[in-house]
């Protein structure tokens, strides 16, 4: 860690490691916003308090390895990418309810996205319940690892490396991973267009 | 006003976007500072549970010796005496018999 860059997370990480666990309070009160943030990006509302818990908990395991050259925000956002990604991973392993089957109606709100309307109406259809329905049907028809990338690079926008650096995959990975998931997103979707 | 069609990943990303996010969830932090000092603790059983054995046979070994050092008229060596001439101790080992 640099001794003369001190952030005051990184004095707050200083602090920690030198045993006094309950100055980690503070970069919980500091973060916790930025971290449900991303987490809300990734998992079901009723799900989130608990994958924000652990990507506290997963980051104060492993405060040594921070090593303060990059802000604590950056870091503790990879940490908690990765949790949202675990917690898939284990959502799929134990995943015992169907998939639920769509109705007609929602079905036809691709079709009302996707036709030639005006910008406010584009997003005031956007804010539907169907809509938001049928983009995580689609998104759980996906694997674990397409789900993510296709969320952080086609539906948040992040730039190949930022998501390669979110997810600890190389950048590579990243691209042939996304194209494809994009692919199968596309082909899930066919059948409303 | 601008009319224009959008794809299927620009309708996708723009409901991502419209989705409600949760808020912050304040007693959150309670509980994860509850988690992370029984993680403390832990970690102080871990070193309990690894310290133990080590501790509990220098124990073992101090008493020992304490025990043939207090058990004996000149202690630690008279048994080894003992051990060198072949004769039995008082832990009942038999001798080297030299």
């Amino acid at each position: 860690m640099k001794g003369h860059d001190i952030s005051p997370d990184v004095a707050v990480v200083q602090e920690v490691l030198e045993g006094n666990v309950d100055a980690f309070e503070a970069l919980v009160n500091r973060h916790q916003e930025h971290v449900t943030r991303i987490v809300g990006n990734h998992v079901p509302h009723q799900r989130v308090d608990e994958v924000v818990q652990s990507a506290f908990v997963n980051a104060y395991r492993s405060l040594k390895t921070f090593r303060g050259e990059k802000p604590f925000r950056n870091w503790i956002s990879k940490i908690s990418v990765r949790c949202c990604y675990d917690f898939w991973r284990e959502e799929y392993r134990y995943r015992e309810t169907p998939i639920s089957v769509l109705s007609n109606e929602t079905w036809d709100m691709l079709d009302r996205l996707t036709a030639d309307q005006a910008q406010d109406e584009f997003l005031r259809q956007a804010k539907q319940e169907e809509a938001v329905k049928l983009l995580d049907w689609a998104l759980d028809q996906l694997s674990p690892e397409d789900r993510m990338v296709v969320t952080l690079t086609a539906l948040e926008e992040k730039s190949v490396a930022e998501a390669a650096g979110l997810l600890g995959w190389t950048s590579v990975n990243v691209k042939v991973r996304a194209h494809r998931a994009r692919k199968k997103l596309k082909k899930i979707l066919k059948p409303a267009i | 006003m601008m009319h224009r069609k959008h794809n299927i990943m620009e309708a996708l990303g723009a409901v991502h976007r419209a989705k409600r996010r949760p808020p912050a969830n304040q007693n959150l932090v309670y509980s994860i500072m509850g988690e992370i000092r029984t993680l403390g603790t832990e970690t102080a059983w871990d070193f309990v549970r690894i310290a133990f054995p080590f501790s509990a046979a220098a124990g073992l070994a101090a008493a020992l010796l304490f025990m043939i050092g207090t058990g004996t008229k000149t202690g630690i060596e008279d048994l080894m005496l003992a051990m060198v001439n072949g004769g039995a101790s008082i832990t009942g080992m038999p001798g080297l018999g030299l």
